[in-house]
């Protein structure tokens, strides 16, 4: 049984948001909520400033809020740890939603059931990487079994320091970050979902 | 000097709203019904067995309101059931309360059809007077009282676990909910009676005041030091803020102390004689317990 996770090099990220359309072509992610995405920071004041770009998505959490907080026990957690949604188990109570620290888990109205990130599951059942994975450009992102030394994954979390988004709230992420400029720091009070609110006015096209 | 500022919710909107705070609001009340019925009931008052029935058919009516409220606002109502059969998941809070619910609901329809078909007896003349009757009254009241305390408790831990009601996670939360739940049942029942009058109105009245008041007294003590437990930490304090001077200050100082504690204390102390002073100080209190547990469950959002 391994131990899947997911190790992003912030150093290497360059905000492209392929990883974003990859995952939201993949599960036809609904307009407006994300399952994976990456968050752009400003930083500092003229003449030192700098943009981080930090991809965010489901932690997959050692102890996760929200496979506790479910009451129909639609969030469960697969054989090498993935963290999923049974959508046929889920009837929209939000109280995985209101349990995550992370604002991974977002409601889709078509599928009738609350949805986050699987790690691709479906993919990775048949050897694929996830897409987001596969998308990158610049390998920022290494996916594998953190518990299997001669993975790529547990080899370079050996070989940098590596962190967690928001480390604080106890829930032992499985997405592990190499993050040498402390950018998640910057965003300790985000979510994977974003603000709409200062979207301008209108509908979508 | 950077200046204190409230953390930022991990969502855009909160995944629960109004519905949800409607129901956290509400369903104290009946548990709060039920533990002053039963409390009048031992206190064998002449109109304990009126307001026993009575109670029960509110408690039960409430209860159906609530649990309509909380299916209405899944998003998937047609899946409702599913909280209460899967036991897969009795971690959560939610689901052990779904769960609750469901057997206070057909604890008190068997308690209610007891006292229509006792009614019916008395009528007819034909006594029921079983040991065996009796012994199976007596375990359907005291788990009605196990189970309507655990309702009362319960909002604390359901709402503990959301990063939305922050205050909910404070030392007092559980107690302030105990205390709210029978606050509103004894201000509910207090409400009718002075309202209705009947056999044993006096009589009930008085009691009722007077654990009214004790109520009152007890909301107050557990209300200040759930203040003064807010001014220690720094996000705890930005919650203090947002209570006692903030945007929620109007609802905590007018409703919550103004009418929760102020009004039932002058009123039911100083003007006790006056059935109409009675029903508004029961008024009041119900008005400001309901409003502590909207802010237990909405300061911070």
């Amino acid at each position: 049984m391994a131990r899947l996770g997911m190790l992003i090099d912030l150093n290497t990220c360059i905000g492209c948001h392929a990883c974003s359309v990859a995952c939201k072509v993949e599960f036809d992610v609904p307009l407006g909520v994300f399952r994976d995405t990456v968050k752009y920071v400003e930083h500092g004041s003229y003449p030192q400033v700098t943009r981080h770009f930090i991809p965010v998505l489901c932690n997959h959490c050692e102890d996760a809020p929200c496979l506790n907080a479910c009451p129909t026990g639609a969030v469960v957690r697969l054989e090498d740890g993935e963290v999923t949604i049974e959508e046929g188990d889920c009837n929209l109570n939000r109280a995985c939603m209101s349990a995550c620290p992370y604002g991974a888990i977002y409601v889709d109205e078509d599928r009738g059931a609350a949805q986050k990130c699987t790690f691709c599951a479906h993919r990775t059942a048949e050897g694929l990487q996830p897409a987001c994975v596969d998308a990158c450009p610049t390998n920022c992102r290494i996916f594998g079994d953190l518990d299997d030394a001669d993975s790529e994954i547990a080899k370079k979390a050996a070989a940098n320091a590596v962190t967690v988004w928001k480390e604080g709230e106890g829930t032992r992420p499985r997405v592990l970050y190499i993050d040498p400029r402390n950018a998640l720091d910057l965003i300790a009070d985000a979510g994977v979902q974003a603000d709409q609110a200062t979207d301008l006015p209108g509908d979508r096209a | 000097m950077t200046a204190l500022r409230q953390a930022q919710p991990p969502l855009p909107e909160p995944a629960w709203g109004p519905l949800l705070a409607a129901y956290i609001v509400l369903v104290g009340l009946p548990s709060g019904v039920t533990l002053t019925t039963w409390w009048l009931g031992r206190q064998r008052l002449a109109g304990a067995v009126a307001a026993d029935r009575y109670g029960a058919w509110g408690a039960l009516g409430l209860l159906v309101l609530i649990s309509a409220i909380l299916v209405l606002d899944l998003g998937r109502p047609e899946r409702f059931y599913l909280v209460i059969t899967r036991f897969d998941n009795l971690g959560s809070p939610i689901a052990v309360g779904a769960k609750l619910i469901a057997v206070k609901m057909f604890l008190l329809a068997v308690l209610v059809y007891g006292f229509e078909r006792r009614r019916r007896s008395a009528d007819t003349a034909v006594t029921e007077s079983a040991a065996a009757g009796r012994r199976a009254g007596s375990v359907l009241v005291w788990s009605l009282v196990f189970v309507s305390f655990a309702l009362a408790l319960y909002p604390a831990s359901l709402l503990s676990g959301s990063w939305a009601s922050p205050l909910a996670g404070s030392s007092g939360s559980a107690l302030l909910f105990l205390l709210t739940a029978l606050l509103m049942g004894a201000a509910a029942l207090l409400l009718v009676v002075s309202a209705r009058g009947g056999d044993g109105t006096r009589e009930l009245l008085h009691t009722g005041r007077r654990a009214l008041l004790l109520l009152v007294g007890l909301f107050a003590v557990a209300l200040l030091f759930e203040v003064l437990s807010l001014a220690g930490r720094p996000p705890d304090r930005l919650l203090a803020g947002e209570m006692l001077a903030g945007s929620m200050s109007t609802l905590f100082w007018g409703v919550v102390v103004g009418g929760g504690i102020v009004v039932p204390s002058v009123g039911l102390l100083f003007f006790r004689a006056r059935r109409e002073v009675v029903f508004l100080s029961a008024a009041a209190a119900l008005a400001g317990a309901a409003a502590t547990r909207y802010l237990l469950f909405a300061v911070g959002q």
